[in-house]
């Protein structure tokens, strides 16, 4: 792991331990930019992200407008990515859908880093059989075919997005939380710890103000390979029926245009070249970052 | 080998509560399941409200919820899972029905895939940072980023539709005799997309790993002191650092049997395969709430046999667990 700061005892206690700070960032950004292809990816991450903020700027038809005067048109100087069954512009359909998918994707990333923060910081810290316990159920999580788990649970809860997000996010923190873990049997023995162990402070202040704040960077990027993922899984269960209730999302558009096959390739071919464009940044970016972070072999 | 029987069966003691626990879930999402049961089996309003009670009744649906638990938990323990509430037959026959499909589909997947993963991660380990390795984990990432279900039908449109060489869906041309030389060639025959499709995205992840793996083991000291005595180049890679290499990621590969599930569910949709996942989608589209809890048990039940299978590959390749026990 890249842990280049070092202690200076004088600074123990005085809040200004070793945490990860600005010229820590700057080294991974150095290491990250070594990456020809991880810049790319990030430039080509970006202009999605752009596109997926400013969807309703951007789209020149509204995604979910049917005009049944324009059904099934190729691609044309109205209609660029062409239109679908309904009449409904893919392209505008395209960016909207980018909008849902990385909101989904972020979010399940989210809860999966606060979850997956907690019950590994809990484990590492607590140790004993609660650590045993969590591990055990961590492993177990780690083997559950998660699409499969939502597709059945989805329909039981109702499906809404905050269901698909809490789903999907309740699903990816195992690897989150055995990082997180693995860290802080580390940290528990570094010196700074437990410096501030006999100092006298308190073990929620150990977690949060000596701890927690020295495993961010890999929370993080363990997040960031998630997310990739999470975004497939949304993709495939509204490609299944059961995802972001939203009526227009990447993975509908692909069921669609998957009941049309061969009638309309663009409404294949283009909105699953977009998703496939975001997983394939994010995945480059997180494997890049993940790299830096923890410095490359 | 005396430490084989001991982690069977201590894998399958810690089995016991996590089956358990899957069907206490069961059961809380049976309670939990939007729709009354009785309801869902006979249709709304098909039978009068005193017909309903006689077989709320008859169905123990009265009873106290602890009472319902140990008689589900019973019959669960005797194999019956229920009955469908839109084949009317027993889940676990209608189960057993789609198992083999499924099982041809993700076994040639796995085997296809993991062969060339493992080929694939070591021919870019030996060569770090080299054009080979920078393409093979390009195409790697590619291959699990890629959505299976797009790419599946992408390639249907490609090569089922445009240019008619496979066929567009399901498993056997109909009026093929079950067994016969024909049979099994229209059966291959529609295995060529889904496996290919498939298998691209595993093979990306366990190309991956492999390589990783790999790198770690040939920075190992064994290798030092096996390139010390003077064995060839070949002998290192094949007889030191491979099985080393592999040992680490046999794990891996025995999870992915269970996961490979979530594969299934996508690529028999688009592809019309005849199998577990296509009955999933199906049973969640109508709502088929005992026939799903039998899938999810089904799942529980993998993720186990996975756990115990890895375990025990992972004995015999690995020596030094083996013996005393």
């Amino acid at each position: 792991m890249a842990d280049t700061a070092t202690i200076d005892p004088a600074t123990i206690g005085t809040g200004e331990e070793p945490m990860r700070t600005v010229s820590h960032w700057r080294e991974v950004w150095d290491a990250f930019r070594h990456s020809r292809i991880a810049l790319v990816a990030l430039f080509v991450l970006v202009l999605l992200g752009f596109c997926a903020l400013f969807a309703p700027w951007l789209a020149p038809f509204s995604p979910t407008e049917v005009n049944v005067m324009d059904v099934l048109q190729g691609p044309n100087a109205q209609h660029w990515w062409g239109t679908d069954d309904l009449g409904r512009d893919v392209y505008s359909g395209a960016l909207y859908g980018l909008r849902i998918s990385m909101a989904v994707g972020l979010m399940a990333g989210v809860v999966a880093a606060i979850l997956g923060t907690i019950i590994g910081a809990f484990a590492g810290f607590i140790g004993g059989w609660v650590d045993a316990l969590l591990m055990r159920i961590t492993d177990f999580i780690l083997t559950i075919p998660v699409l499969f788990l939502a597709l059945v649970l989805i329909p039981v809860f109702g499906s809404s997005r905050l269901i698909v997000i809490l789903v999907i996010g309740g699903l990816a923190w195992p690897s989150i939380a055995r990082l997180v873990r693995a860290e802080f049997l580390k940290l528990r023995s570094e010196a700074f710890v437990e410096a501030a162990r006999g100092y006298g402070a308190r073990r929620l202040k150990l977690i949060f103000s000596e701890m927690l704040p020295n495993t961010f960077d890999l929370v993080l990027v363990s997040t960031a390979l998630q997310v990739p993922a999470a975004i497939l899984i949304e993709a495939g269960l509204s490609f299944l029926g059961v995802g972001d209730p939203e009526p227009r999302s990447l993975g509908l558009m692909l069921k669609d245009a998957y009941g049309l096959l061969g009638l309309a390739w663009w409404s294949a071919v283009l909105p699953g070249l977009v998703l496939s464009a975001l997983a394939i940044s994010l995945n480059l970016v997180a494997d890049a970052f993940n790299d830096a972070v923890r410095g490359h072999e | 080998m005396s430490a084989v029987p001991r982690i069977v069966g201590t894998r399958l003691v810690q089995a016991v509560p996590l089956l358990l626990a899957t069907v206490i879930v069961n059961f809380a999402i049976i309670h939990l399941a939007p729709g009354d049961p009785v309801t869902m089996m006979v249709g709304e309003g098909a039978v009068s409200a005193d017909q309903m009670e006689a077989l709320r009744l008859s169905l123990g649906l009265n009873n106290p919820l602890y009472i319902q638990f140990l008689d589900y938990l019973g019959s669960v323990l005797k194999g019956d899972l229920g009955t469908s509430y839109v084949y009317h037959q027993p889940v676990s026959e209608i189960i057993a029905s789609r198992i083999p499909a499924t099982l041809l589909l993700m076994g040639s997947t796995y085997v296809l895939s993991t062969v060339l993963g493992l080929a694939f991660g070591i021919i870019a380990a030996l060569r770090p940072s080299s054009l080979q390795d920078r393409m093979l984990m390009t195409v790697a990432i590619l291959g699990y980023s890629v959505p299976t279900f797009w790419l599946g039908f992408i390639a249907l449109m490609v090569f089922a539709v445009e240019l008619g060489w496979l066929p567009i869906s399901g498993m056997v041309d109909s009026g093929l005799e079950p067994g016969s030389l024909g049979y099994w060639t229209s059966v291959l025959h529609h295995l060529v997309l889904p496996v290919a499709v498939l298998s691209l995205f595993y093979t990306g992840l366990i190309a991956r790993l492999m390589r990783t793996s790999m790198l770690n083991s040939l920075r190992g000291d064994f290798i030092v002191t096996a390139r010390a005595m003077g064995l060839s180049r070949w002998r290192i890679i094949l007889r030191h650092a491979v099985p080393n290499a592999i040992t680490p990621i046999v794990t891996v590969l025995g999870l992915q049997i269970g996961l490979m599930l979530s594969g299934a569910v996508l690529t028999e949709t688009v592809f019309g395969w005849p199998g577990l996942g296509v009955l999933t989608v199906q049973a969640v589209a109508q709502r088929d709430y005992p026939l799903l809890l039998g899938m999810f048990l089904l799942t529980s039940v993998m993720v186990i046999i996975a756990n115990v299978l890895t375990d025990l590959v992972y004995l015999a390749i690995n020596p030094r667990l083996r013996g005393n026990g």
